[in-house]
């Protein structure tokens, strides 16, 4: 046993407790740990993740008030500052929690409870690093988003062993199900509850019903899961949705609010609370929820501007002006460098005043609306833009109103669901302009942009086709059909030239935009598995 | 009202639970550091085991009772996944090493290294860390883990080469099992834990049970769980 080193790693300890901590510094010494670093709440785990890549991280689950263990994993994880070598394991009191965290996106490696020893420690850490560098491949191809290929590599990895390979068939199911290849991963499921009714089989039945549009069947199924297993949370996040999808807001908003007694600190939970609290008009709960949403993210990449000025209108509706007001103060500080949260800030504090009856103030607010709108230096986004579009026309400002459209549409030049906002916007505002006109042209502008640049790729005129779409796209950057032949460019401009950082960067942030898009998936797979091959390059 | 009441009720049972488990923790580091020093003399060491063990032991209860509350009011599902069964015993064994040693019982694990099936890992280690703790107060030199899986489902016994399990727990009768037992103490809380958490693993008609006899080493006590 004393043979087993862990000489040269870098390990990081989390824990609010001095004790425990130098009680884990002990346990590790005998390994000849010498690096290690502490940490006794999550705002400082957080800088140290930030700023060293740890081998190995012990972090208690309970870290009393401020973050717990599963936000600091969620907040690392989604800044990229854990890499897949990286080991980090959930200290936790209770065995139970396993159940509650085991449904989120986030998992740590292992989960140890207190008290354990040494040994205990050793044995953990050891089947995790010998999984992690059995599997290594598999997870290159997830981190490479190269589903098609990951589902081989569970398949080769599983017909190597012998055995149960629980997880391996939960990971190939949960990707098949992503490539939309539902009846594959029907038949794992089945074949899987054949032999025992694991819930995670049921659950992924469950959702390939939802994915079909076969809701009735999913809620059945969703609720006998809960029915049983109580504390199954992504159970209750499933069936919130399908009861949305069903028209059942109300009891959608019952199922969010019972997965939030089991697992209070999800900041998107409590978002999703709060979006169907407002579609149900309860501003009381929203106004709850935002709140919440707001003190969880502080300080972390969730944070987000939106739960601020949803809060200041549920708190208009609540009878609360004065903190309405305060929500939006707290934007002009904590996002001071947002142009677009500052557009939304301001906007949200008109509709304040408005409703405070203070008419002139509320308008003097909407022409610095559109003043920042005119110098903002980025395009805005969907919801936002939307929200502008409405006001502008509610106030007599067509010419502003238009340009945030013409922005918009070519944005979306091909999203026939923000192309629908834009006309519903139109006809609620009682505007007597038409903008079917306008949209049309911007389209054929885009579109003939989009071909003139296709053509050029045609032709083998690589560099003026870059030219032609960068111009573009720094006026639409978020435009779906610019972004996959811009991507498009610049792998062919490096099959000619060879590898290039420049253009890498270039091509991961057009992949990026579209990888979502399910009408552009063949294009994007080929083109982000042509991507990884450059990046892998030496 | 009573949801809200609950609801109070869990986050102080979850946040003592967790103040708790780092007091245990630090009692029995603590034990462990101290007992590595070399100057101390046999009757200091052996209290520090001591000390050791009670924590390990108060450990055992603390779960199971939590375990048997989280049950009771159905907040504990069972956490169904397919584990590697030695892995399993091997912890059991590590968790249990200072106790082995002070008592100086040899511990066996009979089982095939590559055997996995499924099952709810913490409760059954729970189990099986109460039943090597008892059998540890009555075994002579040794203690053996055994686990098999077949057609009707795994079974991990615990066999030991001491007296036996004495005559009334033997022919205990299921209703009158609780009581009769909990008066000899920790012994009738473990069973009446194993008896719960192994009936709660199912499959189609099937029941998990456990099983007591004196067929252990020399006919010794053998503590069974059957898993479906």
């Amino acid at each position: 046993m004393a043979l087993w080193s862990l000489k040269g790693k870098k390990v990081l300890i989390i824990d609010d407790f001095a004790e425990m901590r130098s009680s884990l510094r002990n346990m590790l010494t005998p390994f000849d740990v010498t690096d290690i670093s502490m940490a006794n709440n999550g705002d400082d785990a957080i800088d140290l993740i930030s700023q060293h890549i740890f081998d190995i991280i012990l972090c208690d689950y309970n870290l009393g008030e401020g973050k717990d263990g599963q936000q600091i994993l969620e907040e690392a994880k989604l800044r990229g500052q854990l890499p897949y070598s990286t080991v980090f394991l959930m200290v936790t009191a209770e065995s139970t929690t396993f159940m509650v965290m085991g449904a989120l996106e986030h998992q740590p490696d292992d989960y140890l409870t207190k008290p354990f020893n040494a040994n205990i420690l050793q044995k953990r850490l050891k089947k995790v690093l010998d999984k992690k560098s059995n599997l290594k491949e598999l997870s290159l191809a997830l981190h490479e988003d190269n589903k098609s290929l990951a589902i081989e590599l569970c398949d080769r990895e599983m017909s190597l062993k012998p055995g149960h390979h629980n997880e391996l068939l939960k990971l190939k199911t949960e990707l098949l199900i992503d490539e939309q290849r539902f009846d594959e991963a029907k038949e794992i499921c089945d074949s899987v509850i054949a032999e025992r009714n694991l819930p995670w089989a049921r659950l992924n039945i469950a959702k390939i019903h939802y994915f079909r549009e076969e809701f009735e069947t999913a809620k059945q199924l969703l609720e006998e899961i809960i029915n049983e297993i109580e504390n199954y949370v992504s159970a209750h996040d499933w069936l919130a949705q399908t009861l949305i999808k069903l028209g059942y807001p109300v009891e959608a908003q019952e199922t969010i609010e019972s997965a939030i007694e089991q697992s209070p600190k999800s900041v998107q939970r409590q978002r999703m609370l709060a979006e169907t609290a407002e579609t149900n008009q309860d501003f009381v709960t929203a106004e709850k929820a935002r709140r919440h949403a707001i003190r969880t993210a502080k300080n972390s990449i969730l944070s987000d501007p939106n739960d601020y000025t949803k809060l200041s209108d549920a708190l208009i509706v609540n009878k609360k002006p004065k903190e309405a007001l305060k929500a939006i103060e707290l934007v002009k500080h904590e996002f001071k460098e947002d142009e677009q949260a500052q557009i939304a800030a301001t906007l949200s504090k008109s509709r304040v005043f408005k409703a405070m009856g203070r008419e002139k103030q509320s308008l003097e607010l909407i022409d610095e609306v559109s003043e920042l709108v005119e110098k903002s230096s980025v395009p805005i986004k969907n919801n936002l833009a939307l929200e502008l579009t409405e006001t502008f026309l509610a106030n007599d400002k067509a010419d502003a109103a238009q340009s945030i459209v013409e922005d918009l549409v070519s944005n979306n030049h091909d999203n026939q669901e923000v192309l629908d906002k834009v006309s519903q916007a139109y006809s609620k505002s009682g505007s007597d302009q038409d903008p079917s006109a306008m949209v049309d042209s911007v389209r054929k502008e885009i579109r003939a942009i989009n071909n003139e640049g296709v053509k050029l790729l045609e032709a083998g005129n690589i560099d003026e086709a870059i030219n032609l779409f960068d111009q573009a796209l720094t006026k639409t950057p978020d435009n779906q059909a610019l972004n996959i032949n811009s991507a498009q460019a610049y792998i062919m401009k490096m099959k000619s030239s060879g590898k290039n950082e420049f253009l890498l960067k270039k091509a991961r942030n057009c992949l990026e935009k579209t990888a979502d898009n399910k009408d552009l998936q063949q294009r994007y797979k080929a083109l982000n598995a042509a991507y990884w091959k450059f990046a892998n390059k030496k | 009202m009573t949801d809200k009441k609950n609801i109070t009720f869990n986050t102080i049972m979850a946040s003592s639970v967790h103040d708790m488990k780092n007091s245990l923790s630090i009692i029995i580091d603590t034990a462990e550091t101290l007992a590595k020093d070399d100057s101390l003399s046999k009757t200091q060491h052996q209290s520090l085991d001591l000390l050791h063990i009670e924590g390990e032991r108060l450990n055992n209860t603390f779960i199971q009772l939590l375990a048997l509350y989280r049950i009771e009011n159905k907040q504990y599902s069972l956490n169904i996944d397919s584990h590697n069964v030695y892995d399993c015993l091997e912890e059991a064994m590590f968790e249990n090493e200072t106790l082995l040693a002070h008592h100086n019982i040899e511990l066996e694990i009979k089982c095939d290294e590559e055997q996995e099936w499924f099952f709810d890992k913490a409760l059954t280690l729970g189990i099986i860390n109460t039943i090597i703790n008892n059998a540890l107060r009555h075994t002579n030199s040794k203690i053996v883990l055994t686990a098999n899986t077949g057609a009707s489902g795994m079974v991990i016994s615990i066999l030991d080469d001491g007296p036996g399990y004495p005559d009334q727990i033997l022919n205990r009768d299921d209703d009158e099992q609780s009581e009769l037992s909990f008066n000899s103490g920790n012994t009738g809380l473990g069973l009446h834990f194993a008896k719960v958490v192994a009936e709660m693993h199912n499959k189609g008609e099937q029941r998990g049970h456990i099983e007591l006899s004196n067929n252990g080493i020399n006919d010794g006590g053998k503590f069974s769980i059957h898993l479906p």
